[in-house]
């Protein structure tokens, strides 16, 4: 019996272990005030939001815009495979296919909370969500975050929440000043929207995060 | 079970092994680092790149703002002691332009656009003046109006220097909201002072706690 009861409570254990480790609050969301809602397509073209303790007004999303279809495509920048590559320590996100260049720009990682290094895949592309969370002076309600690339990997569950995405609230690319999405200029999330592979099965791109920010 | 000890011990490790594994997987990630062979297409890295000065060389520059809707050009026309620096307001989802701002200065100094130039609102933008090892930070309406009545523009350095005599600003680097302007501080006697915001709607400065560096 003895045996038994040991056995089945390793076992109960390591489930736990996994279930918690696997959850939305088992490790904090990227935005801790709407975990699961931020997961969705939302758009609130009659609402405003906060940010650094002020009322902002968020871009209109029209999803009934036409996109260049050479952008729902992707643009051919070469052979090989799609790789986006964010170093936190300079700042900065490049985006390759193959050897090929595709486009290099500033970034704003994690400040209130950090931007966890790892392997990743872009498991869900979303045209515009709504992100919030923070307390205090740090309190933010963000409708019509544009352009929203979820990614996940060892380490970081797709319940979680965390993406790049397009930042209208701040212009202070360069340096971090995220609650752990990886911000970017909505110029820039575009591009790299209309870039990356559609994810298969929760498999997209491949990110790689790396360095420690400043 | 006292006659299977081992049995009950060894599987208490291999689920004790199982789970450092997993702990081990999930947070030891290795730093990959981008291909090192570049075959760069056409980036927007030029875009941000800072605007370098060099003599004697009409330049033109200009940064797209972050929605992408708006650029802040600036040219330049050479005297034979000085310079004068034209700022232009484009929209590039009329294409059309607007002069909205203009400078002379003496040889040796030089106004350049911040990578970070537009409000988030593309309501403003700031401009950066090197002159003589002094730098100033000028902020504009992005319409070319004043920035209040009998205010054209506001220079930050000048402002926070008379309210602030103990720090010396290092860095402004882009915008924390819609009006607030990221300034990063030394202390006069040595190391390292706070941030602030430099709020355009007020004229004010507002001390932070946490530092963005």
């Amino acid at each position: 019996m003895k045996f038994r009861f040991l056995v089945a409570l390793s076992f109960l254990v390591f489930a736990g272990f996994l279930i918690v480790d696997s959850s939305p609050w088992g490790k904090p969301c990227a935005n801790s005030g709407s975990c699961k809602e931020s997961l969705q397509l939302n758009v609130d073209n009659e609402d405003t939001g906060v940010f650094n303790g002020r009322k902002i007004i968020p871009p209109k999303i029209d999803l009934t815009e036409k996109v260049n279809p050479k952008k729902i495509l992707g643009e051919e920048t070469g052979t090989g495979e799609k790789h986006i590559y964010v170093d936190l320590t300079s700042q900065t996100l490049s985006a390759y296919q193959g050897n090929t260049l595709f486009m290099q720009v500033p970034i704003s990682s994690g400040k209130w909370f950090p931007t966890p290094p790892g392997e990743y895949t872009i498991w869900e592309k979303i045209r515009a969500t709504r992100m919030s969370g923070g307390e205090g002076a740090d309190y933010y309600d963000l409708p019509n975050v544009p352009f929203v690339m979820f990614f996940s990997g060892p380490g970081v569950t797709a319940g979680r929440g965390f993406s790049l995405h397009g930042a209208y609230w701040h212009d202070n690319f360069g340096h971090a000043m995220s609650h752990g999405c990886v911000n970017m200029r909505t110029v820039d999330a575009e591009k790299l929207y209309y870039w990356t592979d559609p994810p298969v099965n929760g498999n997209g791109t491949k990110i790689t995060i790396y360095g420690k920010a400043p | 079970m006292e006659k299977h000890p081992r049995i009950t011990i060894a599987a208490c490790l291999i689920v004790s092994a199982i789970c450092i594994v997993f702990i081990l997987f999930s947070g030891g990630q290795k730093s990959k680092s981008p291909p090192l062979n570049i075959q760069s297409t056409n980036t927007q890295a030029d875009l941000y790149s800072p605007p370098i000065a060099k003599a004697d060389v009409p330049q033109e520059i200009s940064v797209v703002s972050p929605d992408g809707k708006w650029a802040l050009k600036m040219s330049e026309e050479k005297g034979e002691n000085d310079t004068t620096y034209i700022f232009w307001i484009l929209n590039l989802v009329k294409s059309s332009q607007k002069e909205i701002f203009r400078k002379t200065v003496p040889s040796g100094s030089a106004l350049t656009i911040p990578q970070n130039t537009f409000s988030p609102d593309d309501k403003y933008v700031f401009i950066k003046e090197n002159s003589a090892g002094d730098v100033h930070y000028l902020v504009l309406s992005a319409s070319g109006a004043p920035l209040a009545k009998g205010i054209p523009t506001m220079e930050i350095s000048g402002l926070f220097a008379a309210k602030y005599p103990d720090y010396k600003i290092t860095d402004v680097t882009g915008w924390g909201g819609q009006s607030l302007i990221v300034i990063n501080t030394d202390k006069n006697d040595g190391g390292q002072g706070p941030s602030f915001w430099f709020d355009v709607g007020s004229g004010s400065f507002i001390q932070l706690g946490t530092r963005f560096n």
